[in-house]
């Protein structure tokens, strides 16, 4: 029987932490002192309202370093909790394994492409759109000068 | 003595959270198949991720359910 070997003394009978963040709101609740309040697990179905689904929520903090996560703070249900750093370079992700293990995946920040910057237009597209516009241009001009030396030969015949 | 095998599916089967989860699931498989060493290796992995001892998890295993030790 998986147990939580509480800091309140004998173990508890696991449940879900009940602080649920909410990633749109940019941040994961502060647990003060590592505690981890537990719910009873039958409180929704006797008590609760049902509750319209909203958007998807993963538990978990910030974080300084990986070694402040305790167990508890990795919901048994075998979802995954998410501990990004507090200056956002790594996110940790854990989750409970089937055989009493918790795994852990860890994410870098990739700084080799700015995804904040502005585009830039790309040089090679404006040359490529002027070299097509100078050879219509070229092409205008001699169609131009044709149609002109057509007429003025056309003029001189119906002179003479 | 009380069935321990027993007292610990029912407690599973009561938990629907902590049954369908894949650790749940693995437990209820060892439970059910008799499978001791797997029970024990998955115990030590729990000793292990909680930072216990497993003699420090057999006290209070046993001081939960009241069970002389």
């Amino acid at each position: 029987m998986p147990m939580n070997y509480s800091q309140n003394g004998g173990p508890n009978f696991i449940g879900q932490p009940n602080q649920m963040p909410d990633p749109r709101m940019g941040g994961y609740p502060q647990q003060s002192g590592g505690q981890i309040q537990q719910q009873p697990f039958m409180q929704n179905s006797m008590y609760g309202r049902p509750q319209s689904p909203g958007p998807a929520t993963f538990p978990g903090r910030y974080i300084s370093d990986l070694l402040e996560v305790t167990p508890n703070e990795v919901p048994m249900d075998g979802q995954i909790a998410l501990f990004p750093t507090k200056d956002l370079s790594e996110i940790y992700l854990k989750s409970w394994s089937g055989d009493g293990r918790i795994l852990n995946f860890r994410y870098i920040l990739d700084t080799s492409v700015d995804l904040n910057a502005p585009v830039a237009p790309q040089q090679e597209d404006f040359t490529n759109i002027t070299a097509r516009l100078s050879a219509l241009e070229e092409q205008v001009k001699k169609r131009t000068s044709t149609r002109g030396r057509n007429k003025q030969e056309e003029e001189a015949t119906n002179d003479a | 003595m009380p069935d321990l095998r027993e007292i610990a599916m029912q407690a599973l089967r009561r938990n629907p959270q902590i049954a369908g989860s894949p650790q749940g699931q693995r437990f209820m498989q060892i439970l059910q198949s008799g499978d001791v060493a797997a029970g024990q290796q998955m115990a030590q992995n729990l000793c292990q991720t909680y930072g216990v001892s497993e003699q420090d998890a057999i006290k209070q295993v046993a001081q939960h359910f009241n069970i002389p030790i």
